[in-house]
């Protein structure tokens, strides 16, 4: 089995299955290593998904808020194992939790989930190279590049085409963040201390931060100075934004191919507009 | 009755060098700077000064959490307490501390003034001091203060907490409605003193003292 593992997310209904055909084909076309493709998924139906065992944080999303909406591709961080669905939990209910928990629902029931034999991708989760991508990119150059990065440190997407300044101004009314999630890649169980911090502080981590992105700038990467980062950041230049640019402020023209780039992405659309643009680009 | 803060000569210096150092190091955040000298501002901290007075609450050793530049807390509680002995202002932007410093810089140079860049729902402040007072002004930005009092359970603190009815702000994450809901979040089982006001911007505060 190859030490390459190339992953993504269909989570919900925002995205449905061609996306995932669509990414799965470009990775083919433009990764000249070997590797392993898997989706994690709640609907699986394909012999590359994933589908995960149950997990109380599902109890602590508050739809309303739509609030940390991504939060299921921390889920990848985890470690990897095998659990048999005979000893997956019959219902889940939160942690005590005092305020707010009227909100809460006590516990939820399986039922409503189809689940498939469990995962299993990895045999040895320490050499694994992942490389994770959102359903929503366009790739240009062989994704071989990411696999031969100096892993020292796990690289998150940064936002080069955002103005720094509006980063540190608006970076305790979480908006603007300078890094992104939607390309990330780690070796073996580089980013676990992640999944435990969140798994720890559910409660208020959920309630606090609107998106991943916001919880991951607080927490794990530090914009004053990168060295002092949990997270190393994509150079310049390898990953643009369709809708922001590529470079603030030299390079910031919007809706422009860059196939000098290796990624870009549909970051920062709107609710409804970037499905159809997208695909019109494929 | 406190109605003002005491602007000294030693105050007009600091905060003269505070805003040209914004203008000159960082003026992105001068609008920043701007809220945080307005008038509501002002009316907020000048209610807690007074109503510690008025139950006889003497701090000494204050934690402030999320007190962002403390231009007005600071010095009003310097001048009107003679027992405050350290304040010590949590933040999580690292972009408060030059300026906080700038505008509290007679504080600093005599260490009565600190600031702690720690995210204190997540983290203890055992090792950090002996706090006999805790004053959260900011507690509609945050997760309840139950939180704070679970993980520093080891210090017995009169709190001060203020919070807001004002929703309009994407960063106001936990608005309540009335001073009873802001008890109820921060567990207070003591209180000492409640009430609301209404702001010059319109808005809503509530204050709520107690153990």
């Amino acid at each position: 089995m190859t030490e390459n593992i190339i992953l993504c997310m269909k989570w919900g209904d925002k995205y449905d299955r061609t996306y995932v055909e669509k990414l799965r084909q470009q990775v083919k076309d433009n990764c000249s290593v070997p590797y392993e493709f898997y989706c994690i998924t709640d609907n699986p139906t394909e012999s590359y998904d994933i589908q995960l065992p149950p997990t109380e944080w599902d109890l602590y999303y508050e739809k309303s808020t739509n609030f940390f909406w991504a939060y299921r591709k921390l889920y990848m961080f985890q470690e990897w194992k095998t659990i048999k669905k005979s000893s997956w939990p019959k219902t889940i209910k939160p942690r005590a939790h005092e305020i707010g928990s009227e909100e809460i629902p006590k516990k939820i029931s399986l039922g409503k989930f189809r689940w498939t034999s469990g995962p299993a991708p990895v045999p040895d989760q320490g050499t694994g190279k992942f490389l994770y991508l959102d359903l929503d990119v366009i790739i240009h150059q062989d994704l071989k590049y990411f696999f031969e990065l100096n892993m020292e440190n796990p690289y998150i997407t940064y936002g080069w085409w955002n103005d720094p300044n509006e980063c540190h101004k608006n970076y305790s009314k979480f908006q603007s963040t300078p890094i992104n999630s939607s390309i990330i890649r780690w070796d073996g169980t580089q980013l676990l201390e992640i999944y435990k911090h969140v798994e720890k502080h559910l409660d208020v981590i959920f309630f606090t931060y609107p998106t991943i992105d916001n919880y991951l700038n607080h927490f794990w990467y530090d914009m004053h100075n990168n060295e002092e980062s949990t997270f190393n950041v994509f150079p310049q230049g390898d990953i643009y934004s369709w809708y922001k640019g590529n470079i603030f402020p030299n390079d910031t023209t919007e809706k422009k191919m860059r196939h000098d780039c290796k990624i870009c992405l549909f970051n920062n659309s709107g609710e409804n507009n970037d499905v159809e643009e997208l695909k019109s680009l494929w | 009755m406190v109605e003002y803060l005491k602007y000294t000569p030693e105050l007009a210096n600091d905060w003269k060098n505070a805003l040209s150092y914004t203008k000159k190091s960082m003026p992105y955040v001068f609008d920043r700077v701007v809220t945080s000298c307005n008038a509501s501002q002002l009316q907020s901290k000048l209610w807690i000064i007074k109503e510690l007075m008025n139950n006889n609450i003497e701090p000494k050793n204050i934690c402030l959490v999320a007190g962002w530049y403390s231009q007005y807390i600071v010095p009003l509680l310097k001048d009107n307490f003679p027992t405050v002995d350290e304040i010590c202002n949590y933040e999580i932007d690292k972009d408060i501390v030059d300026m906080s410093y700038k505008f509290n810089k007679r504080y600093k140079d005599n260490s009565t003034y600190k600031i702690r860049i720690k995210n204190i729902m997540f983290k203890s402040i055992e090792i950090d001091g002996d706090f006999d007072t805790v004053i959260n002004c900011s507690c509609e930005h945050m997760f309840p203060m139950w939180k704070f009092r679970e993980i520093n359970k080891y210090m017995n603190p009169i709190y001060v907490l203020q919070s807001s009815n004002d929703d309009t702000h994407d960063e106001h994450i936990n608005c309540v409605t009335n001073e009873e809901e802001l008890i109820n979040q921060a567990h207070i089982d003591d209180v000492i003193y409640s009430g609301s006001i209404e702001l010059i911007n319109g808005t809503k505060r509530f204050m709520v003292i107690g153990k």
